[in-house]
């Protein structure tokens, strides 16, 4: 069994949030509210970028080799090195032949949010922004031991010529169960996973953007929108002793630059790359180091981790026509954070512990707008604002969940002149 | 008077499961090793037997030319050791024990221990203690008669012998012997040196001979007597290795040449009693050479001489010393109350000179097989067996197929010893710490037979066949394992194919030992299989390979 959600909260609440407003006018803010709702999360992208059932994370079939990996933990990586001593009379070696049935996952994840965020236009030229996600979340996993085991079979099999810890640990493995199961992750240390959920913050961003318009031919404009923000850990992270969490946020404060040039064609159609750069500052963590590739670790292996996450960067074009009131945009792109890495004093193998920290996500936005800002400056509407409904869904990925969430979003501007 | 003694204990009648092969080896009662089925579970329920038949034109010629390449010059210790181990060879084995009787020893008959407190405790010899030093030398000399006094010491171990051999005998004309120490295996002087790997080669050889353990005829004519003797001054020799009997006028032990791990390979001789010394372990190996001022007074040399001992040993090679405790433990296996049936006139119970409690000299040894595995031989962290060490903590050269073959039949001997010992006069406390023991000794067992699995295809076929037997043994004895008989299925019947076969069809010259051994495998076989088929067919082969080795064996 493996942690759930390790970094998926790189993408929780970007882009989409913020970093796309509009540069203000000196002395007119913006409020802005979002209501986040995901999709039932039932698959996710793994390190080869297959997508799988959500709940494979938690399957596993505990067979020779993967008792050999180590990822069933150090008991049966020991259990697999001595059967890997005999060989049966078919020249098969009985490490290969031993196999303790399946471990089989079902997890339910639910998600939303709200997004609360102002902007304002500092000057002609600038405009400050925060803004901050307020999280919803739950987990539901179950677990169930099924198909055949061999262990008793191959215990009978060795009869006197297995050493007393070969045979009591052959014996400890043909008693694998489900109840065996939850039992580990009670002696392990680590909480029920029957049912996991949070309420809380994410991450804060704060800063600030400009921007600045290129000389165009007539009915067209051009122009470059820079943004650097400041995220700061104000989410919630995973915890050690949970295997079913979610982080709200990443833990670590960030720096990010993002440059948008967009062209548009007759005051309607537009037409634009974003491109996003990410420096994320180390920090410590308490976190459990497995010795091998164990998923379970035990509980007297939590320290303190040193992390030192990997960049951020991202890149999409994207496209929109305004249509007056109404305006459809339409962005494409993808967003990579590299490896984290890990270290501590504690002996432990910190390389698969940051095996799965890379993350890849190949995705697309469409939103549809109502626009009344051009009809209040007309007098043609009573209030000024953006009423955006945006859906968002991943095309493939890799170490991130299947993503697919519909934001209803409202940013009501102001004037504070 | 000669007792060869050692603790005792109490007993009872219960008798235990164990019973002894013609060798004197010891097998556990009920024979585990079927034909091959071992039942739904097992993967190996579908793998049998494939003995193969003897052609019909098969005429022995190869092994015949094999076996006359062993003469006295070319015979070695794993010759000795291989027909010690085989139920053949019974001319060669009468013919040595022949040559035995006669032959010098590296420690002379006033130097023997048991010899020399005959003559100190001499009534005359006393008187002439009791004198003045200048007195004693000159009445010594008109006291004893020192020309005589060797050949009456032996006589007097003779006549002892004689009155305590079992199954009695014609000694009218009986040939007097020599009971010198530490004779060597071959017809030579030796040079006073006593090498442990030949010793070793000798005493498996007497232990190996079933005759009077099981009231069998006599392999030399007329009656045990030679066999007796030899078992005699075996046990004579391990007393004074041990260093167990002490002069009645000094009292420092005789002998005493054992090495331990604390003093390793360079430090002192010293004598080991595991009755006083629960704690400490003694083993012999390499080359010993002994001392002493020549006199021609025998009776001096009894009284006054001092003999001092040297040691040579590079490293303590396990293959040796796996063989020393395989033949301690066929030692114990006869000696054991519960086996004395046919015996009982050489103990003292019965009026004999062996001590009752004389089956507990071999598990002196005992001590000295836990320390050398515990380390030393083995490296519990690594599962790494080595072939010798120097005990200088540095891992030795690994153990081939050939080493561990010995030492799991050594320890599958004793793992089958220590089974039951309620009946064996031992006390408590050594029983206690005999039967925790044997939980070590199936650890180690456990060990070997899975390097043994792991090293099959040694490019010595003799070595093949010497493994194939020792796993048969371990099969049959210590280890009820499905998959360890079924892999013993599968390799002998791939050493069948690859080479029995050519053999039987005169394709190939076996070497003499591979020819020994192999009989020595196929008799193991035949006396687990319940198929009639395969009885046949082991029959037969038994029977070529008997012939051929038998013929050698009366002109050796």
């Amino acid at each position: 069994m493996v942690r759930i959600f390790l970094i998926w909260c790189a993408g929780l609440f970007s882009p989409s949030l913020l970093a796309q407003a509009e540069l203000l006018p000196r002395g007119i803010g913006l409020i802005q509210l979002g209501q986040r709702q995901y999709d039932a999360l039932d698959s996710y992208y793994d390190q080869s970028g297959q997508k799988e059932a959500l709940g494979n994370k938690l399957s596993s079939h505990l067979s020779g080799s993967h008792l050999r990996s180590g990822k069933s933990g150090a008991d049966l990586k020991r259990l697999s090195s001595e059967l890997g001593r005999y060989q049966d009379v078919n020249g098969n070696n009985l490490a290969n032949e031993i196999d303790l049935g399946y471990v089989n996952g079902d997890i339910d994840v639910k998600v939303k949010s709200q997004i609360l965020g102002v902007a304002y236009g500092l000057t002609s030229r600038w405009t400050g922004f925060f803004g901050i996600p307020y999280v919803d979340s739950s987990v539901d996993a179950e677990l169930s031991h099924s198909g055949a085991n061999n262990a008793d079979a191959i215990k009978r099999e060795l009869g006197d010529l297995a050493f007393a810890e070969l045979e009591s640990g052959l014996e400890r493995a043909g008693q694998l169960d489900t109840a065996a199961l939850y039992d580990q992750i009670g002696t392990k240390g680590y909480q029920s996973i029957d049912h996991w959920q949070h309420k809380g913050f994410g991450d804060l961003r704060v800063g600030a953007k400009t921007a600045f318009s290129h000389n165009m031919p007539k009915l067209m404009r051009a122009g470059t929108t820079v943004t650097s923000t400041l995220l700061v850990p104000t989410g919630y992270v995973e915890q050690p002793d949970v295997l079913t969490d979610i982080s709200f946020g990443t833990g670590y404060y960030s720096l990010a630059l993002g440059i948008d040039e967009a062209m548009t064609f007759q005051k309607q159609y537009q037409l634009g790359v974003s491109t996003t750069g990410q420096y994320n500052l180390p920090t410590r963590r308490k976190m459990r180091v497995p010795e091998e590739s164990e998923s379970m670790i035990s509980a007297e292996r939590e320290t303190d981790v040193k992390v030192v996450p990997g960049y951020d960067f991202g890149a999409s074009a994207f496209t929109g026509w305004d249509f007056g009131l109404i305006d459809v945009r339409y962005r494409h792109g993808f967003d990579r954070h590299m490896h984290d890495r890990y270290s501590g004093s504690l002996r432990g193998n910190y390389e698969v512990m940051g095996s799965s920290t890379g993350v890849w996500k190949h995705f697309h936005e469409a939103s549809v707008r109502l626009d009344t800002v051009e009809s209040y400056r007309k007098k043609r509407f009573v209030y000024p604002m953006h009423l955006s409904l945006n859906h968002r869904r991943l095309i493939n990925g890799i170490n991130t969940p299947n993503e697919k969430y519909y934001e209803l979003q409202l940013n009501a501007f102001f004037s504070a002149r | 008077m000669i007792i060869v003694g050692f603790t005792v204990g109490c007993g009872s009648d219960k008798r235990p499961s164990v019973k002894a092969r013609a060798n004197g080896e010891a097998v556990a009662g009920d024979l585990k090793h079927q034909d091959g089925n071992q039942g739904n579970d097992s993967a190996a329920s579908d793998i049998t037997w494939k003995i193969p038949e003897l052609p019909d034109n098969a005429d022995g010629a190869n092994l015949r030319t094999a076996l006359s390449k062993l003469d006295p010059g070319s015979i070695g210790v794993d010759h000795f050791w291989a027909l010690s181990r085989c139920d053949c060879a019974a001319s060669f084995k009468k013919n040595r024990l022949l040559e035995w009787r006669e032959r010098l020893g590296v420690l002379p008959h006033p130097l023997v221990p048991d010899l020399r407190e005959g003559v100190i405790k001499d009534p005359q010899v006393q008187l002439i203690l009791g004198l003045p030093g200048a007195l004693a030398d000159l009445l010594g000399d008109l006291f004893v008669d020192d020309a005589e006094l060797e050949v009456q010491l032996v006589q007097g171990v003779q006549q002892k012998l004689i009155s305590a051999v079992p199954g009695g005998g014609d000694f009218s004309s009986w040939p007097s012997f020599r009971f010198e120490l530490f004779p060597s295996i071959k017809n030579a002087a030796n040079g006073g040196i006593v090498s442990i790997t030949e010793q070793v080669a000798k005493w498996g050889m007497i232990w190996s001979i079933n005759g009077m353990w099981d009231g069998e005829t006599p392999l030399v004519e007329g009656s045990h007597l030679t066999q007796f003797q030899q078992i005699i001054l075996s046990l004579s020799e391990w007393k004074y290795m041990f260093g167990l009997d002490k002069s009645s006028i000094t009292n420092i032990p005789y002998g005493g040449l054992a090495r331990s791990k604390v003093s390793g390979l360079t430090g002192a001789l010293a004598a080991f009693d595991p009755r006083t010394d629960s704690a400490g372990h003694g083993f012999f190996a390499g080359n010993y050479r002994v001392a002493y001022s020549q006199t021609s007074s025998k009776m001096d040399l009894s009284v006054r001489a001092r003999e001092t001992w040297s040691n040579s040993t590079e490293q303590i090679d396990l293959l040796t010393q796996a063989r020393l405790w395989h033949t301690a433990a066929v030692a114990f296996a006869r000696l054991r109350p519960t086996n004395r049936t046919a015996v009982t006139t050489i103990f003292q119970a019965g009026g004999g000179i062996v001590a009752d409690d004389g089956h507990t000299l071999p598990l002196a040894f005992l001590p000295g097989l836990a320390a050398l595995l515990d380390g030393p031989f083995i490296n519990r962290d690594d599962r790494t067996i080595f072939a010798a060490t120097k005990l200088d903590g540095q891992p030795g050269p690994s153990a081939d197929l050939h080493d561990l073959s010995s030492l799991a039949y050594a320890l599958g001997q004793w793992y089958v010893n220590l089974e039951d010992l309620s009946l064996e006069n031992l006390d408590d406390e050594a029983r206690s710490k005999l039967e925790s023991g044997r939980a070590s000794i199936k650890q180690a067992l456990q060990l070997v037979t899975q390097n043994m699995l792991l090293n099959t295809m040694d490019e010595s076929f003799a070595h093949r066949a010497e493994a194939l037997a020792s796993l048969n043994f371990v099969a049959v004895s210590c280890l009820d394992s499905p998959f360890l008989n079924s892999q013993i299925i599968r390799l002998t019947n791939d050493f069948f194919s690859d080479r029995l076969g050519p053999v039987l069809t005169g394709k190939v010259e076996p070497s003499a030992e591979e020819a020994i051994w192999t009989a020595m495998l196929l008799n193991h076989l035949k006396e687990q299989t319940g198929d009639a088929n395969n009885q046949q067919k082991l029959g037969d082969l038994i029977s070529f390979f008997s012939e051929s080795i038998e013929s050698w064996s009366e002109s050796f």
